[in-house]
């Protein structure tokens, strides 16, 4: 099934100084995101995964190459790409439902009534009903990160951008999101693009896992998984490309370690 | 109370609470009651508690005190507050644009040094002898506290929140008012307080030197008659206002505001 190519990068390269203290952050990347789809950054710290990730949402732009979204060039950050913040980077003095409406206040054309309306929505859709009235400080972090992708959601992105939105969350909290996200992926039908570095977490919620490699960040790997959700990888199933990743993945952490030592197994 | 015998007798309720606090005042009006009636000290120099007291109902009851009161009120309302607005501009502007700093930093470090009272003489020279003096003061020794604080308060607005307001369309009204004056509001409510207390110092010297009315003019024109006692009333009331204005009103903001959204500067 071909389906319409929503973010497209070109040959995106970053360098951040010059001359002898230039730090080659990407390397050449080009890909290819389909509507729809749940794509993946996978790589190890440092990697770029994340700074490829902001120069699609604009806060920070390509040295060489470009990335369009629905066929317009990036260039600056917009509603139309919807970014889910590591640290939930929801606005403390304003409720949840404030937060959530944040992205509805420049629409002109939509009264007050319509815009409480579409915040209960959005509100509902990522299980915050009853906590429209409460501050972000009030909520446990799995709550926070549920109403920063409320508030991305609800200007009605083009994509959710995701920076490791979970990361900061123990396991059990960090595996209910997860199962939320897709939820939430099958009612609102969003393209995400999603950033992580755990290997585990690519495996439960791509469609597509696309592999750095450590900096000048580089796509070693592109991999589609097909596996129904929902997903354990501890199946058996995906045994294979976990082990193909975690190689990768290993290897990639290692390079830096100089011949004299003993290879320490990165985190 | 059950509890206060299973601590082993440690004193709680709000009597034991207000006697720890107050006992110390006490315990200073006493000596000072002690002096004034023991001591050597002319009545007219060091009055006892109980004379101050009583020629504080006598102005108080006259009329006289409160006329003072309010002459010093109103050119602190007006002073402050006009302090406040241009400070605050000042420091937005100073704070959001790196252009704006560099360019006027340099002189406004130059200004900001010289003590309120010293801009007297160049009040009364260009405004006379009279309330636009006086708030002219209030207003050049005020800005500086606020100003520098709101800048400082800009700064520390996170680049995530930052982003993520432009990436939700946030246009410069929304970015000021939704993300700028909350974000810095815990350093701007700091700059206030300083503000204030500076402004009502000024105002109390900036009155001996040359008003006619005003708590200032009170305290000086008890000094020339030989009224110790009255001094003090006027000095006791000067503390009052400023104890009373930081309780009500910068605590009371304190709490509607940091509080409420869990932002104490302490993180």
């Amino acid at each position: 099934m071909v389906g319409k190519t929503i973010i497209e990068a070109q040959g995106v390269s970053k360098v951040y100084g010059s001359g002898q203290e230039a730090v080659v952050a990407l390397d050449d990347i080009s890909f290819k995101v389909t509507e729809g789809e749940l794509v993946c950054m996978l790589g190890p710290s440092g990697c770029g995964k994340t700074t490829m990730l902001n120069i699609v949402a604009g806060f920070e732009t390509a040295s060489s190459g470009q990335v369009l979204v629905g066929g317009n060039k990036v260039s600056k950050p917009a509603p139309d790409r919807g970014y889910v913040f590591q640290d939930h980077g929801l606005f403390p003095w304003l409720t949840i439902s404030q937060n959530v409406g944040f992205g509805l206040l420049r629409n002109k054309t939509m009264s007050k009534e319509q815009r409480k309306s579409e915040v209960q929505r959005y509100l509902h859709m990522v299980g915050l009903s009853d906590f429209g009235d409460v501050y972000p400080h009030q909520l446990s972090g799995g709550m926070r990160q549920r109403a920063a992708i409320g508030r991305a959601l609800a200007p009605d992105p083009q994509v959710v951008l995701m920076d490791e939105p979970f990361a900061a969350l123990d396991a059990q909290t960090r595996y209910a999101m997860q199962i939320a996200l897709l939820e939430i992926r099958d009612k609102s039908h969003k393209t995400i693009l999603f950033v992580t570095h755990s290997i585990d977490e690519a495996l439960m919620l791509s469609d597509r896992v696309m592999l750095f490699s450590r900096r000048p960040g580089r796509l070693r790997l592109v991999e589609s998984i097909k596996a129904d959700h929902p997903r354990a990888p501890n199946d058996p199933a995906f045994s294979e490309l976990k082990d193909k990743l975690f190689t990768i993945l290993q290897e990639e952490r290692q390079i830096d370690i100089p011949d004299n030592q003993t290879m320490v197994k990165a985190s | 109370m059950a509890t206060a015998e299973l601590a082993g007798k440690k004193r709680t309720g709000w009597t034991w609470s207000l006697i720890r606090q107050g006992w110390s005042t006490v315990l200073i009006i006493l000596i000072w009651h002690m002096i004034a009636t023991y001591g050597p000290y002319p009545r007219f120099m060091l009055p006892t508690p109980l004379e101050v007291v009583m020629r504080g109902w006598h102005v108080a009851s006259s009329g006289f005190l409160w006329e003072q009161i309010l002459a010093s009120l109103r050119r602190q309302v007006i002073g402050f507050g006009l302090a406040m607005i241009i400070g605050m501009s000042l420091g937005f502007i100073l704070g959001i644009s790196q252009k704006a700093r560099t360019a006027m930093i340099a002189p406004l470090r130059m200004l900001y040094p010289i003590p309120g009272l010293a801009w007297i003489p160049l009040a009364i020279l260009w405004f006379g002898i009279g309330d636009e003096s006086m708030i002219f003061v209030i207003v050049i020794a005020a800005i500086w506290p606020v100003m520098f604080n709101t800048i400082s308060g800009v700064d520390a607005i996170s680049t995530t929140h930052l982003r993520a307001a432009k990436s939700l369309g946030a246009n410069w009204w929304t970015m000021f008012t939704r993300v700028y004056l909350p974000g810095s509001l815990a350093f701007s409510i700091t700059g206030m307080r300083l503000s204030f207390g500076t402004s009502w110092r000024v105002i109390v010297g900036a009155e001996i030197i040359a008003a006619s009315t005003g708590l200032g003019y009170m305290i000086n024109n008890a000094r020339s008659i030989l009224r110790g006692d009255e001094l003090m009333v006027g000095m006791v009331v000067i503390a009052v206002i400023g104890y009373i204005t930081e309780k009500v009103i910068f605590d009371y903001l304190e709490k509607a505001t940091l509080d409420r959204w869990g932002m104490r500067a302490a993180n």
